[in-house]
């Protein structure tokens, strides 16, 4: 199981970031431990949403966790077989037992 | 000779100057606010033909391997793959053509897309960008192909892309502002603009009622102040019916002072 997180910082007590497409990382969660990876979208002009949902489609994830999505990184990602779950307010540790727990929601449509 | 009127704020008279002046100076009006042109309201063109304005937009056939190679080269992040699907977001694409040049697979071919229309006639030019298309640049630039010997250039409010493309290769700026705070904070972003891009220019303070800190600025900053439009409610009145200014001939002398003090500053500028 591959979870990504929309992130503040490159540690596991950073908080899911608000915002997806111009989120400062990806954190990735695999076998008990978090890596990070660079938001490549974050610098764009346009497109941010767009450019950050391919990072996270490259990355091959069977979850990810983020608070919402613009409507065109939700049409991207909805198109393919990642699950989307909600987050406010928590850091990415908390976030992962969260999902764990099955007490994330699932985002069934873009915030706008 | 072309005379591009450009203010920072929106609201503050443009289009009233560029039309009334295109008349008195008899040039040719382009409009090239194309959010939102408003020139044909007073100026009633007739006889208009009318243009379609494309973009190209590329479509992937079935060569495509999904190598991703356009993805990365896209600087407007419009093309994105998802699983064995590629998709394009029409809205993001600026018609560059980078995602064609890329292809290692001669999977794409490009495809004219309507974004809006531009008409004219003989001395009226305008632009009109569909509704929900976010990019004015291309009907701009079709707008201002529309040549004409002598042209004024209405242009949009703001300081962005839109108003550079406007006020490109104009051999004067007319400034228009209004004396109020925001008209002042944001004539200081159109003059950074033009002085920039090294265009002539004057200014006009519209709504004119007494000495403000609209004039303390030009002076201090020794900007030249072409016209003042002063303020009235006979304009006001004339405006909400859709009627030309010059129709009262208090503001007709106001034009033609203008027109003659721009003349000059073209003329200077041309021999200078």
């Amino acid at each position: 199981m591959k979870i990504v997180l929309s992130s503040h910082g490159n540690h596991k007590d950073e908080l899911v970031d608000v915002k997806f497409g111009r989120c400062k990382c990806f954190a990735v969660y695999e076998d008990d431990s978090f890596s990070y990876v660079e938001n490549t979208g974050r610098d764009s002009n346009q497109g941010a949403g767009v450019g950050a949902a391919q990072v996270v489609l490259d990355l091959k994830p069977d979850v990810l966790l983020t608070e919402r999505l613009g409507p065109k990184a939700f049409k991207v990602l909805n198109e393919s077989e990642i699950k989307i779950l909600k987050c406010h307010g928590m850091s990415l540790e908390e976030a992962v037992t969260r999902f764990q727990n099955h007490e994330l929601d699932v985002i069934e449509k873009a915030y706008r | 000779m072309d005379i591009v009127v450009l203010s920072g704020k929106g609201g503050t008279g443009k289009t009233t100057v560029a039309t009334n002046l295109s008349v008195v100076m008899d040039y040719s009006y382009i409009d090239c606010d194309v959010e939102e042109p408003n020139g044909y309201i007073f100026l009633k063109p007739q006889a208009l033909k009318e243009e379609e304005v494309f973009l190209l937009n590329p479509v992937f056939n079935a060569a495509c391997t999904k190598c991703g190679k356009c993805v990365k080269a896209c600087e407007y992040n419009a093309i994105v793959t998802v699983l064995d699907k590629i998709m394009l977001f029409e809205e993001l694409c600026h018609g560059c053509g980078t995602c064609k040049l890329v292809c290692p697979m001669d999977a794409i071919t490009e495809v004219e897309r309507v974004i809006g229309h531009i008409s004219y006639n003989d001395t009226f030019a305008m632009g009109l960008l569909k509704i929900k298309e976010p990019m004015g640049g291309p009907i701009i630039s079709a707008v201002k192909r529309i040549k004409r010997k002598n042209r004024i250039i209405d242009a949009p409010p703001g300081t962005s892309c839109s108003v550079v493309k406007s006020v490109e290769d104009a051999d004067y700026a007319v400034l228009v502002t209004e004396p109020t705070t925001f008209g002042l904070h944001d004539l200081k972003k159109a003059v950074e603009l033009v002085v920039q891009m090294e265009i002539p220019f004057g200014v006009i303070i519209n709504r004119y009622e007494v000495v403000s800190l609209m004039d303390h600025y030009l002076k201090t900053e020794n900007i030249e102040i072409i016209g003042k439009i002063p303020f009235s409610k006979e304009a006001a009145v004339l405006y909400s019916k859709g009627h030309m200014l010059i129709e009262a001939p208090s503001y007709l002398k106001v034009f033609e002072e203008l027109a003659d003090t721009v003349k000059r500053r073209l003329n200077e500028s041309r021999s200078g």
